[in-house]
């Protein structure tokens, strides 16, 4: 395994990671185009650098999985006006499936429930404030009227009473009636009509290109280490 | 669109439920299950949720929710969620069945082997508020609970001190104290009557798998205990399976010795019960009392192929986890071998003298022991045995400790390896 005995590695000069790829590009295009005994040593140095990235990627998508899950844990918002209603608003909660939760919005303004999924018993509204109790459900939704939503903040609290965890966010409408979630420390916008959820996740493509570039620095890093060619 | 006439209904819950909080509300049981505001024994979704609601209105607008109001709700959400919105009922050794109104989440422990099984089951240590003195004095197995308040011994309990710090259950010894057991109850009980005293032996062979059931109930953690007691009945089962294909005429004669020079084991004790569950026969299983101080001529007499010496107590105390250096137990070991007559004793004849710490022989890891003995009595029926590794297992899987026994402590001598050398 690993390089053939009879090739003799020096140092590289730097040789980058594009180098081995499109070196190891002509390799599985024309063995003929590279002598047989450099051929065998670059595929062999290709295969170590394809290891590296795989492994890299592999690990750092599991991490990002294991960290996308961590932050889902506990209750989302999310905020839809009514269509062709003024002043209107589906607040959907989701995620209290760890046990019994409560749910606490203050509102700018006076709000009042057309509808909802919960119990009669299981919220009260106070002028401005709005408290829920998740018992049997994970999830609920409420069809609210609040006037002075729009160019406001709706500030949300929750509270699993069965693990003690807890969180907050935001959810502010602006005058144009674009609808933003907010949690402490990260801002992320949404459109009308489609609403997000805190916390707010990262973008799976742009996580998976800044671990490529990592993977290929560290690939390049490798190649160096390795040593240089069998020229 | 809610109705005036539900706000007044739910305020008038509301003020059932502030008189119930009203009353006294300790972390301690106080019998009535919290948030039950019919009294119909049940946790209702409407009762969790009003107390929901009145919690977050009183946290959210300034009025702050008392401690007592946030503890009967996170233990009404506990019972409504894990208990099927009811009390629990657990039973303990001695027979008690005891109605459990809320999780416990304040423990004193005076036996190290309910704090160790505890550990096997993954209670949440910090839910221990106070240990015995035992406990304290073993702060290489216990470093948890190292400068947690001191209770006591099992002996002589600080009860002053175990009611200051409002437990929910206080763990004691089942049989073992005999009436003991019973006049500490009543102590603790008669000084708080909603004090649960539990009581678990937690170290006999016969009734161990069953007690891990007993208390894996109490604290929660079923799963746990179905799965530690499944560990703990295989390495029980590897000895008791093969040993019971043995003749008893071929059981092999085996004296045993107490810390205490001469003084050894019969009927009625637990050094003789595992000797015979390790397949051995006790050449005085049939004196009196239970731990007789036998004539040294009589050991003589008996010839045992095998010898079995006990350490880590009384006038041998050294050797197990807290100790890295075997010089002493060395020492004992070559003290034995040149007693007076003795190599004319079969077992010193074949090398076949050891030792063991009490450590493992005792408390919940008598299996650890029971497995050396009988690798010792029988090497080519348990060859494929390894005690040492039962016994890393153990420590790492279930009480989640880093200790390394192929490094520190001195358990057996002469150690495995070097009989194989």
């Amino acid at each position: 395994m690993g390089g053939s005995g009879n090739t003799r590695r020096t140092p590289d000069t730097g040789c980058g990671a594009i180098k081995y790829f499109i070196i190891a590009f002509r390799i599985t295009m024309s063995n003929s185009f590279i002598k047989q005994k450099s051929t065998h040593y670059y595929y062999m140095k290709f295969r170590g650098i394809i290891s590296v990235i795989f492994f890299t990627v592999l690990i750092t998508c599991a991490g990002t999985a294991a960290a996308a899950g961590g932050a889902e844990s506990g209750v989302l918002f999310s905020l839809e006006p009514v269509t062709g209603v003024e002043d209107e608003y589906i607040l959907s909660c989701d995620g209290a499936d760890g046990g019994p939760a409560g749910v606490f919005g203050t509102f700018p303004g006076p709000v009042s429930i057309v509808s909802t999924t919960l119990p009669g018993s299981h919220y009260r509204l106070n002028g401005t404030t709005l408290a829920c109790a998740l018992i049997d459900e994970g999830s609920c939704s409420l069809h609210i009227r609040c006037a002075d939503l729009q160019a406001g903040t709706l500030s949300l609290s929750w509270e699993m009473f069965t693990d003690g965890l807890s969180g907050e966010a935001g959810i502010s409408v602006s005058d144009t009636g674009v609808v933003s979630v907010l949690s402490p420390g990260e801002t992320s916008t949404g459109s009308v009509g489609n609403p997000s959820s805190t916390p707010v996740q990262q973008s799976p493509f742009a996580c998976t290109l800044f671990t490529v570039m990592v993977s290929l620095a560290a690939a390049g890093a490798y190649a160096g280490g390795r040593g240089g060619d069998s020229r | 669109m809610k109705t005036p006439r539900r706000y007044q209904c739910a305020w008038l819950v509301l003020l059932i439920l502030g008189m119930v909080a009203a009353g006294p509300v300790s972390a301690a049981g106080t019998g009535t299950l919290p948030l039950d505001a019919n009294g119909d024994a049940l946790i209702s979704s409407d009762e969790l949720a009003v107390s929901v609601l009145d919690y977050l209105e009183k946290k959210h607008t300034g009025m702050g929710a008392d401690a007592g109001q946030y503890g009967d709700l996170v233990d009404g959400a506990y019972v409504y969620t894990y208990w099927n919105k009811t009390a629990k009922t657990v039973l303990d050794s001695s027979g008690q069945a005891v109605t459990l109104t809320r999780p416990i989440r304040r423990a004193v422990v005076m036996n190290g082997e309910a704090a160790e099984t505890m550990r096997s089951l993954g209670y949440d240590s910090t839910n221990v508020v106070g240990v015995g003195k035992y406990i304290l004095d073993d702060p290489v197995f216990f470093p948890e609970y190292a400068g947690m308040p001191n209770v006591g011994s099992v002996w002589s309990p600080d009860y002053e001190q175990i009611i200051s710090l409002s437990p929910d259950a206080v763990f004691i010894y089942a049989d073992f104290m005999d009436s003991k057991g019973d006049e500490i109850q009543e102590t603790i009980q008669s000084m708080n009557p909603a004090v649960h005293v539990l009581r678990y032996d937690l170290f006999e062979p016969d009734t161990y798998a069953k007690e891990v059931g007993l208390l894996a109930a109490v604290v929660d953690r079923e799963d746990e205990g179905t799965r530690f007691a499944a560990f703990y009945t295989r390495q029980m089962d590897t000895v008791t399976g093969r040993v019971a294909a043995i003749p008893d005429e071929e059981r092999v004669p085996v004296y045993f010795e107490s810390s205490d020079d001469f003084k050894s084991c019969a009927k009625g004790s637990g050094y003789h019960d595992k000797i015979i569950i390790a397949g051995g026969q006790n050449i005085f299983g049939n004196a009196t009392p239970a731990y007789p101080v036998v004539n040294p001529e009589s050991v003589l007499f008996g010839n045992p192929a095998v010898v079995v010496k006990l350490q880590g107590n009384g006038k041998l105390d050294f050797g197990g986890y807290e100790d890295d250096d075997s010089s002493k137990t060395t020492e004992l070991y070559g003290s034995l071998i040149k007693r007076p007559g003795w190599k004319t004793i079969q077992a010193v004849k074949d090398g076949r003298v050891h030792i063991i710490d009490t450590d493992v022989f005792g408390g919940p890891k008598h299996f650890i022991g029971i497995l050396y003995l009988a690798t010792w009595f029988y090497p080519d029926v348990f060859a494929d045995v390894n005690p040492e590794e039962v016994h890393q297992e153990y420590l790492t899987t279930y009480q989640h400790s880093m200790y390394d026994v192929t490094s520190h402590g001195v358990f057996v001598y002469p150690a495995a390896h070097s009989l194989d050398g």
